[in-house]
């Protein structure tokens, strides 16, 4: 989380799950940064992570540059320095 | 399965509810920072 402030860049999780459970993972895993509810899957489809059965989401992350366009994007969990390298 | 956004390309909008009890929406949060979204399968799944 600190490489990606020093990076000044937000990060977000996405998944299907509602808030309440959201809430609940983040207390557990002590996540320091929000997670979006995505349960009609409008984001994941839009941003092409959703697995060919429309339901499944596939690991896939982004960054967005501040013009609102895409600066980085990679299947899997690349790791922070990978994701903040790409940082403007 | 569909390829990854182009980069370079328009991110495509979106506003969603947080797991903090906020609502973000991309345009105001690209306002002060860059994003970045971590797209993942359900909560405790392996996916």
């Amino acid at each position: 989380m600190a490489k990606f402030q020093a990076a000044g860049i937000q990060p977000f999780g996405v998944n299907p799950a509602g808030v309440e459970a959201h809430a609940s993972y983040v207390k557990k895993l002590r996540f320091n940064f929000p997670l979006l509810s995505d349960p009609d899957r409008a984001i994941a489809r839009a941003y092409h992570a959703l697995k060919d059965d429309g339901k499944g989401i596939q690991r896939s992350v982004y960054v967005m540059q501040r013009d609102g366009t895409v600066a980085f994007a990679r299947r899997g969990a690349p790791p922070v320095d990978e994701i903040v390298a790409h940082a403007a | 399965m569909s390829e990854l956004l182009v980069i370079g390309s328009k991110a495509p909008l979106f506003t969603a509810a947080a797991s903090d009890g906020k609502t973000y929406s991309l345009t105001d949060m690209l306002k002060t920072k860059q994003v970045a979204l971590v797209f993942y399968p359900g909560n405790n799944t392996p996916g």
